[in-house]
């Protein structure tokens, strides 16, 4: 029987190296025929020697391993290797794929193996949605803008979205107002607007977005527009009536 | 969770409007029964005088304060005030004349002497009156100004609490010190040599930890013993995907200061920048003095921040502390590394310096 093949994929030496000698001793039948140690790489050695199982980092620069695993299903074997974490076990529990927790510990390796060895004599199932599933538990939450890029002098400064108090539009660009200093970036308000948190960050005007925190008090004309005072700023800002409802006494 | 302003942000015109409104009107009355003892004519001849005048003159000067969106009363708008009285005089006189049908309108028309000679007094009410009622509001501003302070306070003194307890947390962040011995296992059978070296890397971590007895000073030699031993922990998960310097004279080493601003920016290139990057790359660890202050600089050659997340909180904490330690004077500025990467940036006061080094 022709000897089952197998390749290694993690960004830590270590970890590999110890994949590589628990294998030995539990499977020596194992022909273990490379490693890799990003994404792209194993993706490639995978397409290179055609390995009946792939021993896969989820963590890896590049290429996760879920992704790597979405472009060799049906064509290999994947068991995925993880650090520790409660919502990628559960994950992985609830879809049914081979997964084993670093350090490998030899018990569980057994287990997998001993599994593995039955199957791998039918082609790899094709586990694409699967993939797609645990992949959404994987994927960094979607996230608001952070960090906005400023020209100073002939620097570049990142400046974080919690320093700077509102945005003002001007002529062709938008002003950003910190507590000290004044900026201009190119988004418009309303690509801003998009972008930010809206629970930190509201439009107040068709041209203003203040930062909530920074509002320290709101006033109002005798029976007129809503005026908020900021923290460290003299001037207020006024609030549209389309967005006076936000203001309104509850 | 959706955010809200607190209601003690937010005004109340109409409710500030009838309470001043039914000032007047009580005020009015006590004139009315003044006049009537006084001069024991009619009560409700007086009242309807009274509350027609003290009302025209109250509405004339709130319409007109509206109108000229008038927050604090200077000379010019005292000038401005002085006809009120008198008009609002007039006003009031004609409206109850009409009610009562009676021939006071007539009588002053005729004798213009007698309206006249209350006009001063009219003036003076007119403006005691605007006065009354600006202090009034001035006063309830700076109550809400002195509530929204104390809040403030109470707010950022529950932040410091937090951010103080997360530092106390950081110092024994679990996800490195699981990692580290997760490498270790992998290490001891075949290359326990490494293993050993990363063990007494994290002996000495742990022992650099526990030895600050105090949460909220260190020296910066104490700092970079504990930043060594990090990085050469890292160094060996990363193999030449990281590549370090720590370019710090000796003589800086006695300088006191906050402690874990320095590690978690370095913690920050090396998981943001350098680990997700193929190449991985070069951290730059620097400090000088710098008119007067101590200038540490951080910088990587990763692939800099993503413009979502990333960071935020950690540095939020770094801002934090710094503000709380050192007010204004302290400072976190992230630049873009030339050809690539961040270059954070730390100013801090030169304060003390500790007699022993290290």
């Amino acid at each position: 029987m022709k000897q089952p093949t197998a390749i290694i994929a993690d960004d830590e030496a270590p970890l590999r190296m110890y994949l590589r000698r628990q294998l030995a001793k539990v499977w020596p039948e194992l022909d273990i025929r490379g490693e890799a140690e990003n994404g792209p790489n194993a993706l490639r050695l995978i397409q290179d020697c055609t390995p009946d199982i792939a021993f896969l980092d989820i963590k890896m620069p590049g290429m996760t391993g879920l992704e790597v695993a979405a472009q060799v299903t049906g064509h290999c074997h994947t068991v995925f290797v993880t650090a520790y974490d409660h919502y990628a076990v559960q994950a992985f529990e609830n879809a049914a794929v081979d997964y084993l927790l670093k350090p490998v510990s030899d018990k569980r390796l057994r287990k997998t193996i001993s599994r593995l060895q039955t199957r791998i004599s039918v082609p790899p199932p094709d586990i694409s949605e699967l993939l797609e599933k645990l992949s959404a538990t994987f994927r960094p939450k979607a996230s608001h803008l952070q960090w906005l890029k400023v020209g100073q002098g002939d620097e570049i400064l990142m400046l974080s979205v919690d320093e700077v108090d509102y945005f003002q539009a001007e002529d062709k660009y938008t002003s950003v107002v910190t507590k000290d200093k004044e900026w201009v970036i190119r988004p418009s308000i309303k690509e801003l607007e998009t972008a930010l948190n809206p629970d930190l960050f509201w439009r107040i005007h068709r041209g203003t977005i203040v930062r909530v925190d920074s509002i320290a008090r709101v006033t109002r004309e005798f029976i007129g527009r809503y005026q908020l005072v900021l923290h460290g700023h003299n001037d207020p800002l006024t609030v549209s009536r389309t967005h006076a409802h936000r203001f309104k006494r509850m | 969770m959706v955010k809200t302003i607190p209601s003690s942000r937010l005004p109340n015109a109409f409710n500030e409007f009838g309470k001043n409104l039914l000032l007047v009107l009580i005020f009015n009355t006590g004139i009315a029964v003044f006049l009537t003892t006084l001069l024991g004519s009619g009560f409700g001849a007086n009242l309807t005088y009274s509350q027609s005048i003290g009302l025209s003159i109250f509405l004339i000067c709130f319409g007109w304060a509206w109108a000229c969106r008038v927050d604090q009363p200077g000379a010019g708008t005292i000038a401005v005030a002085i006809p009120v009285g008198p008009v609002g005089t007039s006003t009031g006189v004609t409206i109850a004349s009409f009610i009562l049908c009676d021939s006071r309108l007539s009588d002053f028309v005729q004798h213009p002497e007698k309206l006249i000679v209350s006009f001063p007094v009219a003036s003076v009410f007119g403006i005691i009156i605007f006065y009354y009622f600006h202090s009034r509001k001035r006063l309830a501003e700076s109550k809400a100004a002195l509530q929204e302070e104390s809040l403030r306070r109470m707010a950022n003194e529950q932040r410091l609490t937090e951010t103080n307890l997360k530092l106390l947390q950081a110092q024994i962040e679990p996800h490195f010190f699981f990692n580290t011995l997760s490498n270790v296992q992998s290490l001891i059978d075949g290359e326990p040599q490494k293993a050993k070296h990363m063990l007494e890397s994290l002996t000495r971590y742990l022992r650099t930890s526990l030895q600050r007895t105090r949460r909220d000073k260190t020296t910066m030699g104490q700092e970079l013993e504990l930043l060594r031993a990090y990085l050469d922990i890292q160094s060996i998960r990363m193999g030449d995907r990281l590549r370090y310097e720590i370019d710090i004279a000796e003589e800086l080493y006695g300088i006191v200061l906050p402690p874990l601003l320095i590690q978690p920016l370095v913690e920050n290139a090396i998981k943001h920048a350098l680990e997700p990057s193929l190449a991985g790359g070069r951290i730059h660890i620097h400090a000088r003095r710098e008119n007067g202050n101590i200038l540490v600089q951080v910088s990587d050659t990763g692939r800099g921040l993503p413009a979502e997340g990333g960071s935020g909180v950690g540095l939020r904490n770094i801002r934090d502390r710094l503000r709380a330690m050192y007010g204004d004077q302290g400072q976190l500025v992230l630049q873009e590394n030339q050809p690539s990467g961040v270059k954070a940036s730390l100013t801090l006061p030169l304060g003390e310096e500790s007699g022993r080094k290290n």
